[in-house]
């Protein structure tokens, strides 16, 4: 899979997760790729960190998941945002905004 | 916060299910990794082996999973103390040596700070403690001999260093009957004006008057008022039988009324010293040894 960058920024997966299911449900693998997707194929996301990532949304109540068939006819548990998963993706938005403006004016001062 | 509560009672109660579940979601993964790589050609064994590197490990991901989980902590911790049991088990005379010298520290220490706590902690429940004074007899130099009653009774009447001298007599056994079942206990023989020497903060009541010699009369200790009659405030007044002979109880003493030292176990009843007189308890006080305690005129400085 190439020599890509696996190391998020600490704190980012989260919002990249919640970020790719605020279209629609989506399995692990599907979520992965999305990701790749979303970053232009910077960031590729490892299962070792996606799968505890999903878990611990799971448990926190903002994501809800269930087993559904996929579109090859195979069972696959896709996850869907819950309304409090989507007000967290809200926060995150906001906080993440805020740290670009702040960390841009930052690195560009002289 | 409920849901994770709920989340915590899942993974400790239904674990079989949560693992179950994570283990399908990961072979349902491996499958749509594999699949992706057959449509672009390549064969499905081949597919496979590079699903499950791309995915990690399937067991690695698990106990990364496993990892944050709510209730990881506890999970771990019993798996710790079944571990320790199993080991401990398998290595029986380890263990019963260790369980034994934890017994025997635990038991020494907790001696010892009964002791330092009724000696040093807790100070006597007498009034001025320094001014109380215990006087013995001594044979040969060899100490701690008790007085005859006699002598005891030339000591109270002659002594002038003393504001007041008192005797006892320890461990006089006792049976207590009347309501509920009989119970053996040890009492102490007091003079009447024990309680006035040693200046006792009396619970309940009232010690001795110096015409209850002959009365009888008793004083309850704080242990068995407690045990034997529920801390009873309306006890006074109150008749008693101790063994076979009704007694009135005309007072409570205080919880660590102190025995002449050892007996952690004392504080059962006092009663006048001249009651031993009654036939029934077998002593006679003609001929009978007496502790005393006296109390030391403040000019003297004890």
């Amino acid at each position: 899979m190439g020599e890509k960058r696996t190391d998020l920024l600490r704190g980012t997966l989260g919002l990249l997760v919640l970020k790719a299911l605020s279209l629609e449900p989506m399995h692990g693998v599907g979520i992965s790729r999305r990701i790749t997707q979303m970053t232009m194929g910077a960031y590729q996301v490892s299962f070792g960190s996606l799968f505890p990532s999903l878990h611990r949304m799971e448990e926190r109540g903002w994501l809800k998941a269930e087993w559904r068939t996929s579109e090859n006819n195979r069972r696959a548990k896709y996850y869907r945002l819950t309304s409090s998963g989507r007000a967290q993706l809200k926060v995150e938005e906001r906080d993440w905004n805020q740290v670009v403006k702040v960390m841009r004016v930052a690195v560009q001062s002289t | 916060m409920p849901r994770r509560m709920l989340s915590l009672f899942r993974n400790l109660l239904r674990k079989h299910a949560v693992e179950q579940a994570l283990d399908d979601e990961l072979r349902s993964s491996v499958e749509l990794l594999a699949e992706e790589k057959m449509q672009a050609g390549l064969s499905r064994s081949v597919a496979l082996r590079q699903a499950r590197i791309e995915l990690g490990g399937v067991e690695q991901v698990k106990e990364k999973v496993r990892e944050i989980r709510v209730g990881r902590l506890l999970e771990n911790f019993t798996r710790d103390m079944r571990l320790a049991f199993r080991t401990l088990a398998k290595a029986p005379s380890f263990t019963a040596v260790v369980i034994l010298t934890l017994a025997l520290g635990i038991g020494a220490n907790a001696t010892i700070f009964a002791m330092v706590s009724r000696f040093v902690l807790h100070t006597a429940p007498v009034g001025d403690p320094p001014t109380l004074l215990a006087l013995y007899t001594t044979d040969h130099n060899v100490c701690c001999n008790n007085f005859s009653w006699p002598l005891f009774t030339d000591v109270r009447d002659s002594a002038q260093s003393f504001s007041g001298v008192a005797g006892f007599y320890e461990l006089l056994p006792a049976s207590i009957s009347g309501s509920g079942d009989p119970q053996r206990l040890w009492g102490q023989a007091t003079s009447t004006n024990f309680f006035d020497v040693t200046r006792l903060g009396m619970t309940l009541g009232r010690g001795f008057r110096s015409d209850e010699q002959n009365s009888p009369v008793i004083v309850l200790g704080h242990r068995i008022w407690k045990s034997r009659f529920n801390s009873d405030p309306k006890i006074l007044g109150k008749s008693i039988a101790l063994s076979g002979h009704p007694y009135t109880v005309i007072g409570v003493a205080p919880p660590y009324f102190p025995s002449s030292g050892a007996g952690a176990d004392w504080t059962s009843l006092a009663r006048s010293w001249d009651s031993i007189a009654i036939p029934t308890v077998l002593l006679s006080p003609t001929n009978r040894s007496v502790l005393h305690l006296c109390r030391g005129n403040k000019t003297l400085g004890g």
